[in-house]
């Protein structure tokens, strides 16, 4: 996107200094968040937390100068695969309120805010909102906004320093931050460019602008006035943007193991808060999503939920996770917990009902029946099938088929209510329903029934009332026996009790079966 | 002076009131129920029909007397009329889809749920009964206490959902917060009547003394007798008349062209 043109591009720059820590500290309890914690590299420190710096630990102490101030101290090995996917997360994240979203490793996003200060009434709403966003995550960032996306992350190092406060700059985009004031050493450039300016007694970028641009370039090169042009905006400096891949992962470390599963309940809010953001950013709906539960001396355990149909509805997800992890019996220590989402839907755009909470419509006619049925009885299916696994729910349906066994069918939940499976309502076995009696009840498999005398015996007599009716057994689906099966149903009563039963017997034997009962 | 006011005054007053009946009338005002299909059965019952919310306790002792063929009227004009689930829990034996449909249920509200253990079950029915996307929850419970009925009662209440129980008569002693309660007896009805019938009795109702036993006929012919026509087989038959032997050879030459086309 090459917007640094547009007088309307804006770009706001998110430094996360605490980016080593953070990945590891931010599901803790606001209790175990005073521990004192340390980031090791190469043994050295190099990220620790308040709790630490009050026990005397500085950055760049030895790991053993660590243990030897506070015993306490928990410690974590830089883990820069997991920066970058926090980073990338949050560039997800970030996504929400504007399309070009820029990752910098290791710890910096840049996000165009220009064309999104509208819907977000703002500036200083869209700020305190992203501010505040981040802050529920989980994680400090320092913010900074300038014209151009060289001149933000400038001007967010140059605000890193303590003793800077940066402006906030109107709408208009006229009263920017000045970088004239910001020293070299923020620039991003070589070393050794930076301490020869240092050297040539030029300290700030007031100082470096005075110079013409021909000699800056005769002298330190290409690179550096390209970067010096883009900086103020001479040259355009398109970036590239995060990719809109539909995935979703999450995690978060606990200090201490937990061994109680009610003890995950806030930190599962805290990822699915996330998935929130992520999905209403997409208008995205998702129907499935799975839980590990990780520690290093145990197998790792899943829990996926599906929902019978995409939706995006976070406290019922939040619902059904409690529902699952009841169900988890053997618990043992957890020390990770990460949410992936991989299978995403597009927002379906049906309109909600204005007077939901009016209660269930008594009567809802037409062809939106079936829909607006869907609608409200999803979340009851999904609870049902959380609880009692997918396989515990299913309707019916009718095949076009005259064999009793083979006229019905079983549909999975979300094929419920599909018109499709529903359009052979002229069929065959309905046919045969209205001319013959047909049970409320059907026997599967049949039942063999008792003889006395000849005549079929259930717990007493039965009368035979009307019959035979003759059903052929499909010779057609077992072509290589070429046996001929044909029943003969009849309706039978029980000649005390007046219970109807529907049985039958082969034309070829005389073994009598149960089949259905008229309930 | 103690304030007394005439009975012949204060009484017609207080029969107006919501809550008060004279046990020897049914007062089929307060409640409108959804019928039955049988007037025979809706006169019985307050509301003239099923409770539209509420537990309603089917007793009987076995199975194909048609404890649900009573049923289904209403739970086809349920499904007709009201876009929710009916929600089957763990029946005996598979619901037969043609048979469902030709009795007008709409088979795209029919959810069968099978839990595997006792809680589920429980669990289920009052998830469903209260989740107000159910029009009707049948269920067949094995052990079930009246402290239990009751929560199922208040969430059917809470979601207006029809809860249906099937029990074993032997339950009828024990007391229960149902809202309705029918014992059903089998009919062997006279081989000269088409309809089949079950007999009813009405155990609790609101409203009401328990009634009568009294005989219900289905809309059905499941009763009606296939002749026994084996005796009839003419065993030589006569020799047709020309004429008729004429007609006789000519369908089937018709019949020939036919399947030659």
């Amino acid at each position: 996107m090459n917007a640094s043109n547009n007088n309307s591009t804006l770009w706001l720059c998110l430094h996360f200094p605490h980016l080593p820590l953070q990945v590891f500290t931010r599901g803790l309890n606001p209790t175990d968040a005073i521990k004192p914690m340390v980031i090791l590299e190469r043994r050295r420190v190099i990220a620790l937390n308040q709790a630490a710096f009050d026990t005397g630990i500085r950055r760049n102490n030895n790991m053993d100068t660590a243990y030897s101030i506070s015993h306490e101290v928990i410690s974590f090995d830089k883990d820069n695969d997991k920066e970058l996917m926090t980073l990338t997360n949050l560039a997800q994240w970030a996504y929400q309120f504007s399309p070009a979203v820029t990752i910098r490793a290791p710890d910096v996003l840049l996000i165009d805010i220009g064309g999104s200060l509208k819907l977000f009434n703002g500036l200083k709403a869209l700020m305190a909102r992203i501010e505040c966003g981040i802050n529920d995550l989980g994680y400090t960032a320092i913010s900074a906004i300038n014209a151009t996306p060289m001149a933000a992350l400038l001007s967010a190092r140059y605000n890193a320093a303590p003793n800077s406060d940066h402006q906030v700059a109107d709408n208009t985009g006229e009263v920017l931050p000045s970088i004239e004031m910001a020293p070299v050493t923020c620039l991003q450039a070589d070393q050794a460019i930076i301490n020869a300016l240092q050297q040539m007694g030029i300290y700030t970028l007031r100082d470096l602008f005075k110079l013409p641009m021909s000699s800056i370039n005769r002298r330190f090169g290409i690179y550096f006035t390209d970067y010096l042009q883009r900086l103020i905006g001479t040259q355009p400096d398109p970036q590239k943007t995060i990719d809109q891949v539909p995935h979703f992962f999450s995690d978060i470390t606990f200090m201490a193991d937990v061994t109680n599963t009610n003890a995950l309940i806030f930190p599962i809010k805290r990822l699915l808060d996330e998935l929130n953001a992520f999905l209403t950013a997409r208008q995205l709906h998702i129907n499935q999503l799975s839980w590990k539960l990780s520690h290093r001396h145990h197998p790792t355990k899943y829990i996926s939920i599906y929902l019978a149909s995409p939706e995006h509805n976070i406290k019922a997800l939040l619902q059904l996770t409690q529902l699952k992890l009841e169900q988890v019996k053997d618990v043992q220590e957890i020390d990770t917990l990460s949410l992936t989402v991989n299978t995403f839907f597009p927002a379906d755009t049906v309109s909600g009902d204005l007077f939901q909470s009016a209660g269930y419509q008594p009567s809802i006619k037409g062809p939106s029946k079936r829909r607006q049925r869907q609608a409200s009885a999803n979340t009851l299916l999904n609870l049902l099938s959380t609880r009692l696994g997918p396989d515990a729910c299913f309707g019916l349906s009718i095949a076009d088929d005259h064999r009793p066994e083979k006229s019905w069918l079983r549909l999975k939940p979300n094929q419920i209510g599909d018109e499709t499976q529903y359009e052979t309502a002229e069929n065959l076995a309905i046919q045969l329903a209205q001319d013959n009696h047909r049970p409320l009840f059907l026997l599967t498999p049949p039942r063999a029934l008792q003889l006395i005398n000849d005549a079929p015996y259930l717990n007493g007599k039965l009368e035979l009332l009307q019959g035979p009716e003759r059903i052929d057994f499909g010779w057609w689906d077992r072509p290589t026996s070429g046996e001929i099966i044909t029943r003969d149903y009849y309706v039978a009563a029980h000649t005390e009790r007046g219970a109807l039963y529907w049985v039958f017997h082969y034309s070829n034997h005389g073994k009598w079966y149960l089949h259905g009962i008229f309930s | 002076m103690p304030i007394v006011s005439r009975p012949s005054e204060s009484l017609p007053l207080l029969l107006k009131k919501t809550g008060l009946w004279r046990a020897s009338h049914l007062d089929c005002e307060f409640n409108q129920g959804t019928s039955t299909g049988y007037d025979t059965l809706d006169q019985h019952l307050p509301g003239a029909g099923w409770p539209t919310a509420g537990i309603t306790e089917l007793l009987f002792d076995q199975a194909g007397i048609g404890e649900l063929r009573l049923l289904a009227p209403a739970l086809a004009s349920l499904s007709q009329q009201q876009g929710r689930w009916q929600l089957w829990v763990s029946p005996p034996h598979l619901p037969y889809a043609p048979a469902l449909a030709q009795a007008g249920i709409d088979l795209g509200a029919v959810l069968i749920v099978r839990p595997t253990t006792v809680n589920d079950s429980l669990w289920v029915m009052e998830q469903a009964l209260g989740s107000q996307s159910c029009s009707a929850v049948l269920a067949w419970p094995q052990n079930i206490h009246d402290k239990q009925i009751r929560r199922l009662q208040v969430a059917s209440k809470a979601g207006h959902c029809l809860g249906v129980l099937f029990r074993h008569s032997q339950t009828a002693h024990q007391s229960s917060p149902a809202e309705l309660r029918l014992q059903l007896t089998g009919q062997r009805a006279t081989p000269l009547k088409e309809r089949s019938s079950i007999g009813v009795q009405v155990l609790k109702r609101r409203g009401g003394w328990s009634s009568e036993p009294f005989t219900l006929d289905f809309h059905d012919q499941l009763n009606q007798i296939t002749p026994d026509f084996s005796e009839m087989i003419v065993r030589n038959p006569p020799p047709l008349e020309p004429e008729l032997a004429f007609i006789e050879q000519s369908r089937h030459l018709f019949a020939d062209e036919r399947q030659q086309q």
